[in-house]
């Protein structure tokens, strides 16, 4: 167990070490997801009786395009400054450098997310600041950061990777978005704890699943 | 021996896949549909695995075979897709509730139900490729996925024909019909990696990957529209909710139907296949034409 964690942590460590030091990641993305909620806004119009419909739909666009940059981003990186085949050096198994890789891209993920979700409740003036929420975000954010580490792996090896990505990512990530929204929406509303914790639990199945799956697959990605 | 261990597990995933899809399926009440997709399965997703396993040992009469069988299939698909005709257009009579439009439902439904066999070929035949590097299985996954993007293509057109004047609108965001989209955007998808792929090997071995994490995915976008609509009650006048209350011709021109399609769907896909290992020669006659040079 210890000699599976430790190697897991310490890959995870050295992309927060990195971006501690150069906060690259982040900040731009965190700039890129403050400006598409505001063409959102700008977009939909949405006024006090529509807001309760259209502001979890917006939260979570704005938070899949923001994931889909995350992980891009923190291969790319890898990519760019040919760490990737010191990483496929490594003596450790390829299910580690999987996890380490998916624990860094969900911490950057949950950062970004964290912080637009206070800016987000002053400008659509949506209660989003509720313990509840804080489950929905986990349970997506990991379902997302699990396929996404997969198909980054795979997208940052094509031509246009940039397209590749998304391409591969936004139709595999509907199921937990469509739980995501719905569990959202019930959040802001209040009503039917009942349906919450079905679609918790939906995502939660769902990062199960692809957890498992992408952990089995990651090795395949990484051959030469 | 390792080859039989591997057959026997794709088949567990393949049971595996069926169960839930039948699983998702019954939750919906469409009993019929999800029956005649095991059937389907069954007919055709094992002969397409084995015929790629015995390829391997047997090339020469392999190539026989599938000569062969697409001489035999073709024919036998013509007449099939004749009679169907007939039967659709001069037989069978007209609905009493949706009129003439009811008449592309022997077109409609065949095609969805060959439309989910590529899920089920591609996630066996990927596990097939990363075990046993095999091209066969490589290109079972390909042909599947081109047979699959072409019979989700017509499947989705011709329920928008069927939609436009029954629903009054062209699409409609229900849970089979989002299904489908994924999946058909998940097949595009796969086209596109393989495309992207720095080299042929990384494309088999990428596209590889997603198509066993598309399959199982489609099975889960089916689970959660299927939710997600329960919170909109839209009662869905699909075409699997008038099997119940078919005329008795009506039944006989639908598995006459379902029987030409999987012909059709199975001449298409040995035609790829084939034309997948004619594309293989090429490319090693080029390799030595360069060689030589």
């Amino acid at each position: 167990m210890r000699e599976f964690w430790v190697p897991v942590a310490t890959i995870a460590w050295k992309d927060l070490l990195l971006e501690l030091r150069t906060k690259e990641i982040v900040t731009s993305v965190l700039v890129f997801a403050l400006v598409a909620v505001v063409v959102f806004y700008f977009a939909l119009r949405p006024t006090p009786q529509t807001i309760g419909f259209v502001a979890p739909g917006v939260l979570w666009v704005a938070f899949t395009f923001a994931g889909s940059l995350v992980m891009m981003r923190t291969f790319v990186l890898e990519k760019e400054q040919g760490s990737l085949e010191g990483l496929m050096l490594c003596p450790v198994s390829r299910d580690v450098l999987y996890f380490g890789k998916l624990i860094s891209g969900f911490l950057f993920m949950l950062v970004v997310e964290a912080a637009i979700l206070p800016v987000f409740s002053v400008l659509f003036d949506a209660p989003l600041l509720n313990p509840a929420l804080f489950g929905v975000l986990v349970l997506t954010t990991l379902g997302f950061a699990s396929v996404g580490t997969l198909f980054s792996a795979i997208s940052v090896n094509t031509r246009s990777r940039e397209i590749m990505l998304p391409i591969l990512f936004f139709p595999m990530v509907v199921p937990v978005l469509i739980a995501a929204v719905a569990a959202t929406a019930i959040v802001l509303d209040g009503a039917s704890q009942e349906r919450l914790g079905q679609w918790l639990a939906f995502s939660g199945a769902f990062a199960a699943i692809f957890v498992t799956l992408s952990a089995l697959l990651f090795g395949y990605t990484l051959e030469e | 021996m390792r080859a039989a261990a591997a057959v026997t597990l794709g088949w567990v995933w393949v049971a595996l896949n069926a169960l839930s899809a039948i699983y998702a399926l019954s939750k919906t009440g469409l009993g019929v549909m999800w029956f005649a997709e095991l059937l389907v399965v069954a007919l055709l997703a094992s002969p397409g695995a084995l015929l790629v396993a015995w390829g391997r040992r047997r090339p020469q009469r392999y190539e026989e075979f599938m000569q062969l069988a697409k001489q035999v299939l073709l024919p036998i698909t013509g007449v099939m897709m004749l009679l169907t005709l007939s039967m659709v257009f001069l037989w069978v009579p007209t609905d009493a509730n949706l009129g003439v439009s009811q008449r592309i439902f022997y077109f409609h439904v065949p095609l969805a139900i060959m439309s989910l066999l590529p899920p089920f070929l591609v996630s066996l035949s990927s596990i097939g490729y990363l075990w046993r590097r095999n091209e066969g299985w490589d290109a079972l996954s390909l042909s599947a996925v081109e047979v699959g993007v072409l019979f989700t293509t017509l499947t989705l057109a011709t329920g928008s024909i069927w939609a436009r004047p029954t629903w009054g609108v062209w699409w409609r965001w229900d849970p089979m019909l989002t299904t489908f989209f994924i999946l058909w955007l998940m097949y595009l998808g796969y086209l596109l990696l393989r495309a992207y792929a720095p080299s042929p090997d990384q494309g088999a071995r990428y596209s590889a990957v997603l198509g066993i994490v598309g399959s199982v995915n489609s099975v889960i976008v089916y689970m959660a529209t299927v939710w997600w609509n329960t919170q909109h009650p839209e009662k869905v006048v699909g075409p699997a909710a008038e099997a119940g209350s078919l005329d008795a011709r009506m039944g006989v021109a639908l598995l006459v139907a379902f029987a030409t399609f999987a012909l059709l769907f199975a001449y298409v896909l040995l035609e790829r296949l084939s034309l997948r290992r004619d594309e293989a020669q090429v490319e090693v006659l080029r390799a030595q034409l360069e060689e030589a040079r």
